[in-house]
């Protein structure tokens, strides 16, 4: 769609009636493919007719905006040596943020003295000159400045990188913890970090041996991981931080919101009462009224089936549509639930369904196991009553064959308890995400952030003993909150076996073969595994693969891309993988998986990073509204 | 692409590094291959490779090495590695007796998952705690014994016993293979092909590769 904006668009006269949206889309992609036609110039890559740009009127300050990115580009082409290369163009960033400083009417962190400190300050502040220019901070400003903020501009902002004193807000606004209105603000964050603190006080701060074994090894695990987390940084080798990261960690895991919905769900039901609260008695349950008829009883001796799939218990009842699709194909036996794993012959025992409901049962005090047993012992006799939805559904469960079966004998008449098989299917059939080592990793840009608020200068100056008890609490919540969103986009990437990263690679794959048949040949040849070395790069979302200096900027990306983040992944990995295109096809495959797990990204700075992106952007919009597009 | 010297061997062993996470599996591995210790390492995620070529027995053996990440979660993917792997280290942590413990489950999963006939070597890293010592050598000699497992105890960061533990392990493959090529006096295919853990296969063509190139 971009592409054929840029054919259409000749004369500047069209390009002016343009809606203002269209416009900054449009000169997004046009700053790309500066970009990466400086970069590129004279690499044969596909797509080449992308590359003639059409001259464009620009305005002033994009132009001043561009000019040193794009002349920098050029040079680094025509230069070669990428050391010298990187000097000049320290130099140039130094002499293009202290212009920006003098000028500047906003207040930036990064005063100039601080830039001229030492060379890895430079580095770091770099964000190209470009996220910290004076007219980007503008359009920030603006962007941030009414009482609602317009997302997707801000999402259009934020993709060429956020300078750094706002990035705490912006990365706020667009994981959508923080809302838009800026009057709602407060009072929301204030309710989100005290939600926070009760998550930490109700599962952190409890004895061992209040924890299942499950919350012990994970426990375990994560301590045995948060030292190991970016230990290059020495702010992170501080035994608070630490701590820290071990509460945001631990916590997030009961922060399902699948839990969370069970417990509303036990909430509402121990908040009705039964309709008639009379004695137990007899009912006819072949059909919904309780009363005899000799239809119901027709078809039961006749053995016919109720009805042929039940829908009404699914799409009838309310719960949150995701759950109802979910019960949905688990009816239709298109999902690996348990059942089906285990005729694949992949038993595994599911957390959920040995500790995670009935903890919750056991913590809400009026259910817990040793009377579930004693009445799935006697289920013959009917119920009614409050106990009786929840027990029975979870006696039923397991004894029927099949989510089918169970949806299919689900007769309730009251409208509460209609609800509760489909989140009791799916608190105990869905595959619970959980700590998988990497996620510690994921948890660092957010800390370091967050924390920028509160202290001054380079990560590496930091410790966090400056910080008050408050302000160490509220980053947590920001940590934990945030986080929590990006994994929810991303669910299934840390269940059982990891299927979405799995996806993720094949997708890498088939991309790199369409964009470069040469190496993606060559690395078959060798035998090598896309997800020998990619695995990683999807666990950890780069991380590790790049100077944690970098790793912020990368991530203004990762945000800006919102839900579309895992599809642009892959567009950002192959851009990454094809920055070696030429070294790649002189590997054999021990050297390939040697060299792919220790790329030579140490002395990275935002160029090279920018160009990764900004490829990345491009093969998007070449690639991904038309598949078929170079796969001949 | 000319191949370098070293890279002459007769033998191509694929060996796995399992055990719980944070018993020091890749800093044995890193010891072993670049006589490196790193103190602050980061936990391995999925699965990191190495390799490192040396006499065994008077054979030139390349070691191929993939070192897996300990946590459970990742078993679905690490354990795809199993297949074809000749030999296993089974590491745990002398500090820390639920990593002895949980050698079982290991010796289950690499059951269940290689191949049959794979060398199993239990190893005790991290002797160098001494003060901190948790699990007894006794215990874990025993255990190895009764499981029919091969035995020693290493200090990655004091590079005790690392090179024997990989010498002795190497070894024992390379007296198994040696045998079983003995067994049927032909190598013909139909040996390589019943037993595709052979990558004796793989030496053959490398053997070859030097002559062209250096001819």
């Amino acid at each position: 769609m971009r592409n054929t904006n840029n054919n259409n668009n000749n004369s500047a006269e069209d390009q002016r009636k343009k809606e203002s949206t269209l416009t900054s889309l449009d000169s997004r992609f046009n700053q790309t493919l500066r970009n990466v036609q400086g970069l590129l110039k004279g690499r044969s890559i596909p797509g080449k007719i992308l590359l003639t740009r059409r001259s464009d009127p620009l305005d002033e300050s994009s132009v001043q905006e561009r000019t040193p990115e794009y002349e920098r580009s050029l040079s680094y082409n025509e230069a070669g040596s990428s050391d010298h290369l990187a000097k000049a163009a320290e130099e140039e960033v130094q002499s293009t943020s202290k212009l920006n400083n003098n000028t500047n009417v906003i207040k930036l962190k990064t005063s100039t003295s601080e830039i001229e400190n030492t060379s890895k300050e430079v580095q770091k502040s770099a964000m190209g000159a470009r996220a910290t220019d004076s007219a980007r901070v503008m359009k920030f400003t603006k962007a941030l400045s009414g009482t609602t903020v317009i997302l997707e501009k801000l999402r259009e902002l934020a993709w060429s990188g956020i300078p750094d004193y706002i990035r705490p807000d912006v990365w706020r606004l667009l994981l959508g913890y923080a809302p838009p209105n800026s009057d709602r603000k407060e009072g929301i964050l204030r309710r989100k970090r005290l939600e926070y603190l009760d998550c930490v006080s109700q599962y952190y701060d409890i004895p061992d041996t209040e924890r299942s074994d499950d919350e012990i090894n994970m426990l375990r695990q994560i301590a045995v991981d948060c030292p190991r987390t970016v230990p290059d940084v020495s702010f992170f080798q501080e035994p608070q931080v630490q701590k820290s990261l071990e509460r945001i960690l631990y916590t997030w895991e009961f922060n399902d919101w699948e839990l969370a919905a069970s417990y509303s769900l036990l909430h509402f039901i121990q908040t009705r009462i039964p309709r008639g609260g009379g004695c137990d008695r007899l009912c006819w349950d072949l059909n919904g009224s309780g009363k005899f008829d000799i239809r119901s009883f027709y078809h039961k001796i006749r053995n016919a089936a109720p009805s042929s799939f039940p829908w009404k218990g699914i799409w009838k009842v309310k719960v949150p549509k995701r759950v109802a699709f979910f019960i949905w194909t688990a009816a239709y036996g298109q999902i690996l639930t348990l059942d089906n794993l285990m005729l694949r012959g992949c038993p595994l025992t599911n957390r959920c369904c040995e500790n995670r409901l009935p903890s919750t049962l056991k913590k809400n005090g009026e259910y817990d196991v040793k009377s579930y047993d004693e009445l799935r012992s006697s289920r013959n006799i009917p119920f009614s009553g409050k106990a009786f939805g929840v027990l029975e559904c979870l006696s039923i469960l397991s004894y029927a064959k099949s989510v089918l079966e169970l949806l299919a004998c689900w007769h309730q008449g009251v409208k509460a308890w209609k609800e509760a098989p489909l989140f009791i299917i799916w608190a105990i059939r869905h595959p619970a995400s959980g700590y998988v080592q990497g996620i510690n990793d994921l948890a660092t840009p957010f800390l370091v952030v967050f924390l920028s608020e509160y202290l001054e200068g380079g990560a590496d100056n930091w410790s966090i003993s400056d910080l008050s008890l408050e302000n160490i609490s509220n980053l947590e919540a920001d940590c934990y909150w945030c986080l929590s969103k990006l994994l929810d986009g991303m669910q299934d990437h840390y269940t059982f076996a990891q299927p979405g990263i799995q996806r993720l690679v094949f997708k890498l794959k088939e991309l790199v073969r369409r964009i470069d048949e040469p190496v993606s040949r060559h690395m078959e040849e060798q035998g090598l595994e896309f997800l020998q070395f990619a695995f990683r790069w999807f666990n950890c979302l780069l991380i590790r693969e790049i100077p944690f200096h970098l790793v912020t900027r990368l991530w203004d990306t990762y945000l800006a891309e919102g839900d579309a983040l895992p599809d642009f992944l892959v567009y950002i990995f192959a851009s990454f993988l094809l920055t070696w295109s030429d070294k790649l096809q002189k590997l054999d495959f021990q050297e390939l998986v040697m060299f792919l797990q220790h790329l030579p990204t140490q002395n990275w700075t935002h160029q090279e990073l920018e160009m990764v992106l900004s490829r990345a952007f491009m093969w998007h919009s070449m690639f991904n509204n038309s598949p078929s597009h170079l796969a001949s | 692409m000319a191949r370098r010297a070293d890279e002459e061997y007769d033998y191509l062993f694929k060996v796995v590094l399992i055990g719980d996470s944070g018993v020091g599996k890749s800093n044995l591995l890193s010891r072993f291959t670049r006589n490196e210790f790193c103190l602050e390492s980061k936990s391995t995620i999925g699965v990191e490779f190495a390799t490192r070529t040396l006499q065994v027995e008077g054979r030139t053996v390349k070691a191929q090495i993939w070192d897996t990440a300990g946590q459970e979660r990742y078993r679905a993917i690490t354990s795809a590695y199993y297949r074809g792997a000749l030999g296993a280290l089974l590491v745990y942590d002398v500090t820390k007796p639920t990593t002895f413990e949980n050698v079982s489950r290991w010796l289950k999963e690499l059951r269940d998952h290689a191949d049959s006939n794979i060398v199993i070597m239990l190893i005790g890293n991290k002797t160098d705690l001494k003060h901190l010592r948790a699990v007894a050598t006794e215990d874990a000699q025993g255990y190895a014994e009764k499981e029919g497992l091969s035995f020693i105890e290493t200090s990655a960061l004091e590079a005790t016993n690392v090179e024997k533990s990989f010498q002795t392990i190497l070894a024992e493959i390379y007296r198994i293979i040696s045998k079983k090529s003995l067994s049927s006096d032909e190598p013909g295919p139909a040996s390589i092909k019943e037993g595709k853990t052979l990558v004796v296969g793989g030496s053959e063509e490398n053997t070859k590769k030097p002559c062209c190139s250096s001819s």
